[in-house]
């Protein structure tokens, strides 16, 4: 019976060794799914064979090397990359229950600000400056990768770097090159270099080219004209400050009211900003740059192409005669030309949720995978698909590379705020003609901030 | 002593297991709706939205119990849940309610994530907003989806005010990847709780009672004055034909400027008629290449218009044989047949409320108000009065008291344009008794019917007319929605460039929330352009269609089709979701 007892122990305990041995054996061979949540179809992955398995395929070099790359990864790494489509919903729902119990379904997940903020609020996001070390191109060079600073220190919501993606949706300052010629004043673009350009001296500008011209005692040049919505998003970031960056609105702070009063003052003080438009205003102010009815305005590329301004694929039949130049928004009383983010963050952005299995691994390979043009950025920023950007705002070509970097450098200071997609929408019409003063305006729609705040992060 | 152990440590796992799957069947088992009772007659489908699709109910075994299976058919279901019904009086309870929502895998068998909403409407006039459901991974299929009103929003149901929820599945990989057809989805376990997390119990006898979801206009003109072919009720098989002859009340009708006016369904969705005693020899009229009818999106009406049957039997009716027929391509039913004046259909652009203008009288009794300023600034040429009312006799008008031409009728002649509960009185018929200016047309405009009315709101705003189309060209693939002022859309195909002519109209099938829609041409040479809307044009929109002229786009683009650039792209003042996009022939 003893001997029976031995032999039984002794047998289980060969099986246990050599199951743990299997166990190592197997894991040392085995290939991790790296597995991507999204809310559609994206290519290339593990899963496709040929790279006409794109849609979208069209033969170019990118589309090989983007295709290629996949196979180099794998080899790298010893892992195979999939993206899951999850729906939008879906990539919320997987976020919020998997995440939470500490099992993600997915190893990096694609957010937009709506799902990614939350998730990092509620700690589902890992932080990359806990990952990586401080040397890494997405806190350095930014290169291949950037991040969102949401001014908490973190590194959550990690962005690929790519030209278009960067300069969409910028809304730099812009001028009027010949009416700051011909009033022999220094060229805002040198003042900004110097550390110059400012909140007092954009406003002692506005003023000096605000002129009747011809005498009859009516003004018919503005130094400045804009749209409320960009005009007020740039005003908050060049004064460092925001509206609805997390749960708490700041439409009621001090730095929000230097910016209301800044702007009231031009019009009702200063008499310098272009009459606002009382109807359609987002079609009228946005334009009165282009009859020489103002100097400065929020500027676009798409601004500029509504019109064709400047004739960039030759089918207008003119263009205007001055050219309008970019320069970065002057610095507020509160806001620092070092720091002083230039473009609410849009788009897509990545996060690495709590839990996953070692998030280096995962963030290495996804750079990798990202940087499918070997670091190449000529190849990524194909210049015949941005040949619109640089066209659009110039018929000079040094002005077009001018006005392009003053896009991509306002590209890579992303804010995240929510100012314009809550839904509130305060009256600035009747603020512009002096109906409210600064604090009866933050008084009357800063309860309408909160509560979209606590709807959209609740 | 260690088998003894072995054996102890066996009897209490098996326990602990017993244990565990009693309070696990416990949990598992309570459920409002489990549908194992076989009733399923509470729930229906919704066709009120654009996309909205006629998918089958049935109750099947799925996932080891009985569920209700919705098996769709090309588009979106939408559910409907009679909670009222089920509830009864505790429907005021409800705070929250879960269901487990399931879905199949595609055709070829892999799993295709799939997401929608499920949607409350509440309180006394059925005011709705959503949650959102997903069925992400095939592990997480079913999938427990849960909808929760929201006290703090005052999102309340309420005793008796007919509130009901609807489940949608509004995002399908499946068939946004291949094409194919959306898969089916299965509900089950359905729970409703009070806010105290109480189960509620329902009455699974309730019964699923259709919505109104009104007539499918689009494409079609009015028909007014309409003379009903009495007894047209038939049906036959793919391209063969039945009919009638025709009474003397519908040769009479038969004039220029009227239609034929059909019901029906069919398996293509053509359908046409056949004159086979014609002089001008048997012969097929709307169809098969003798023109063209108008047909709506919902292939369920279709207009054929006096001068089209006059192109191919002859202006002189007496010519046109005794019989008139129905034939389509695909088997065929028409319900009704009726011949009346057709009319493009008005609808407002930059409409004015005549705030306050709610009000009834009896029959040739008058009440109304003082014009307010803004009325009085939106009464110019082209501009229209827009009525929306109701009369034992069906008919309305205006009458101007105060007018310096004296006290006036406007419209009572049959020139009012009476359709499905507005009239429509245009400036020139007011002018046309009252002068040119309106300050002498006096303070007050009252209504006035041959019968007892009410007038439950009145409108000023210019005349926009939704032109009957034909020919329609579909722009495949063109579904997609956005947030407010931002455009999305498609690459023209060829079919679609080709059918822009003059004398096209495209025509959108859309939702937004403040009901505005237009398009952008955002690579036209003349820059990037909207037409429609924002200073650019007014577009036609009436009932979720939009209608954009050729000449309006040219207006803008112009005349030059081969500048206007690749793409075409919609976009709305507020939150949009367009459906499908056409071009077609407007008549003339």
């Amino acid at each position: 019976m003893k001997n029976i007892s031995r032999i039984i122990g002794f047998a289980l305990a060969l099986v246990l060794v050599l199951t743990s041995l299997g166990t190592v054996a197997f894991a040392a061979e085995e290939t991790r799914n790296i597995t991507i949540g999204l809310w559609w179809d994206k290519y290339y992955d593990s899963n496709q064979d040929a790279m006409e398995d794109d849609p979208a395929y069209q033969g170019t070099i990118s589309d090989q090397m983007r295709f290629d790359v996949v196979a180099k990864v794998e080899e790298k790494y010893n892992v195979t990359i999939e993206y899951v489509n999850l729906t939008y919903v879906g990539v919320q729902e997987s976020i919020n229950t998997s995440v939470l119990a500490s099992t993600p379904d997915c190893d990096i997940y694609l957010v937009d600000t709506a799902i990614g903020v939350p998730a990092v609020m509620n700690g589902y996001a890992l932080d990359m400056k806990d990952i990586l070390p401080a040397d890494s191109d997405i806190f350095t060079d930014k290169v291949i990768m950037n991040y969102l600073d949401l001014g908490d220190g973190g590194a959550y919501m990690i962005k690929p770097v790519a030209a278009q993606s960067q300069v969409e949706a910028t809304y730099p300052l812009m001028f009027n090159l010949q009416m700051i010629e011909d009033a022999n004043l220094e060229d805002p673009r040198d003042l900004y270099d110097k550390g110059e350009w400012t909140w007092d001296k954009f406003l002692e500008y506005c003023i000096a080219l605000t002129k009747d011209t011809n005498g009859d005692g009516i003004i018919d040049v503005y130094g400045f004209a804009g749209y409320e919505q960009e005009w007020f998003e740039c005003m908050l970031m060049s004064n460092g400050t925001y509206v609805a960056k997390d749960g708490t609105e700041n439409f009621s702070s001090a730095e929000v009211t230097e910016v209301l009063q800044f702007m009231q003052d031009m019009y009702l003080t200063y008499n310098c900003a272009y009459p606002y438009a009382q109807d359609s205003a987002s079609d009228v102010m946005r334009y009165i740059y282009r009859d020489g009815k103002c100097c400065f305005s929020p500027g676009a590329a798409w601004i500029l192409a509504a019109n064709a301004d400047y004739n960039w694929d030759g089918s207008a039949a003119s263009t205007l005669e001055f050219d309008m130049v970019f320069v970065p928004w002057p610095v507020g009383p509160s806001g620092d030309q070092d720091t002083n983010k230039m473009k609410l963050s849009n788009g897509e952005f990545y996060i690495i949720p709590v839990g996953v299995e070692d998030p280096e691994l995962v963030y290495n390979v996804f750079y990798d995978f990202t940087n499918w043009y070997d670091g190449d950025v000529s190849i990524r920023d194909d210049a015949e698909t941005l040949g619109w950007w640089y066209g659009v705002t110039g018929k000079d070509l040094d002005l077009q590379d001018w006005n392009f970097e003053v896009m991509f450098e306002c590209g890579l200071r992303e804010q995240f705020d929510l100012v314009s997609s809550l839904a509130v929408y305060p009256d600035f019409t009747g603020f512009f003609n002096g109906d409210y003063t600064p604090a009866q305006f933050q008084e009357t729609y800063k309860q309408e901030y909160q509560d979209a705040l606590d709807t959209t992060f609740n | 002593m260690y088998k003894k152990l072995t054996v102890l440590l066996l009897c209490v796992a098996l326990t602990l297991g017993l244990v565990g799957g009693i309070a696990y069947a416990a949990d598992g088992s309570a459920s409002s709706i489990d549908f194992e009772d076989g009733l399923y007659g509470f729930v229906g489908m919704d066709m009120s939205a654009g996309n909205a699709d006629a998918s089958v109910l049935s109750l099947v075994d799925y996932n080891g119990s009985k569920a209700l299976k919705v098996e769709v058919q090309s588009k979106t279901p939408y559910v409907i849940f009679e909670i009222s019904a089920l509830l009864g009086d505790d429907v005021a309870k409800l705070a929250s309610v879960t269901m487990d929502i399931g879905i199949d895998n595609g055709a070829d068998d892999k799993f295709y994530a799939c997401s929608g909403r499920i949607y409350k409407y509440y309180g006394e006039d059925n005011e709705d907003t959503y949650d959102e459901w997903s069925v992400y991974l095939a592990s997480r299929n079913p999938n427990t989806a849960k909808m929760v009103m929201d006290a703090e929003d005052d999102e309340a149901f309420i005793a008796g005010a007919g509130n009901y929820i609807v489940v949608s599945k509004e995002v399908d990989n499946y068939a946004t990847k291949t094409g194919g057809t959306p898969v089916s989805m299965y509900i089950d376990n359905v729970c409703f709780y009070d806010a105290e997390g109480n189960l509620l119990t329902v009455d699974t006898s309730a019964m699923f009672v259709a919505r109104e979801t009104g007539t499918d206009l689009s494409n079609l003109g009015w028909l007014t004055n309409a003379t009903a072919f009495e007894g047209f009720a038939t049906s036959a098989g793919a391209w063969s034909q039945d009919g009638f002859e025709m009474p003397q009340e519908i040769i009479d009708a038969l004039v220029p400027g009227s239609a034929v006016q059909i019901e029906f369904t069919s398996e293509t969705g053509d359908m046409w008629i056949v004159m086979p005693d014609s002089a001008a020899g048997w012969m097929r009229v709307g169809g098969c290449g003798n023109g063209t009818d108008y047909v709506n999106n919902s292939k369920s009406i279709a207009q054929i218009p006096y001068e089209l049957i006059a192109q191919f039997c002859g202006e002189d009716t007496s010519a046109w044989g005794a019989r008139m027929q129905c034939e389509s391509s695909g088997a065929w039913e028409v319900y009704s047949v009726s011949v009346g004046t057709l009319a493009p259909q008005i609808t407002l652009g930059n409409a004015v409320a005549f705030e306050g203008f709610a009000t009834s009288a009896g029959a040739w009794s008058q009440d109304g108000l003082e014009m307010p300023q803004e009325i009085i600034d939106a009464l110019v040429p082209g501009s229209v009065v827009e009525i929306s009312y109701t009369s034992e006799t069906g008919d309305m008008w205006i009458v101007m008291p105060d007018s310096a031409a004296g006290w006036m009728r406007v419209g009572n002649d049959g020139s009012a344009i009476c359709v499905d509960g507005k009239c429509y009185i245009t400036y020139e018929m007011i002018e046309a008794l009252c002068g040119s200016d309106t300050g002498t047309w006096g303070a007050r405009m009252q209504c006035e019917a041959s019968g007892a009315w009410e007038v439950y709101s009145v409108r000023v705003g210019t005349k926009l007319e939704m032109a009957p189309l034909s020919n329609l060209v579909a722009f495949e693939g063109f579904a997609t929605s956005a947030g407010a002022w931002s455009q999305d859309g498609f690459e023209m195909t060829q079919e679609i460039i080709d059918a822009l002519v003059p004398g096209s109209v495209v025509t959108i099938n859309f939702t937004s929330e403040d009901g505005t829609m237009w398009i952008v041409m955002p690579d036209s040479a003349a820059g990037w352009m909207r037409v429609g809307g924002c200073g650019n044009g007014v577009a036609a929109v009436k009932d979720g269609i939009c209608q954009i002229s050729y000449e309006l786009i040219a207006q803008f683009c112009g005349e030059d089709k081969s500048t206007w650039g690749a793409r075409m792209q919609c976009e709305a003042g507020s939150a949009w979701e367009v459906y499908s996009v056409a071009v077609g022939t407007a008549a003339e």
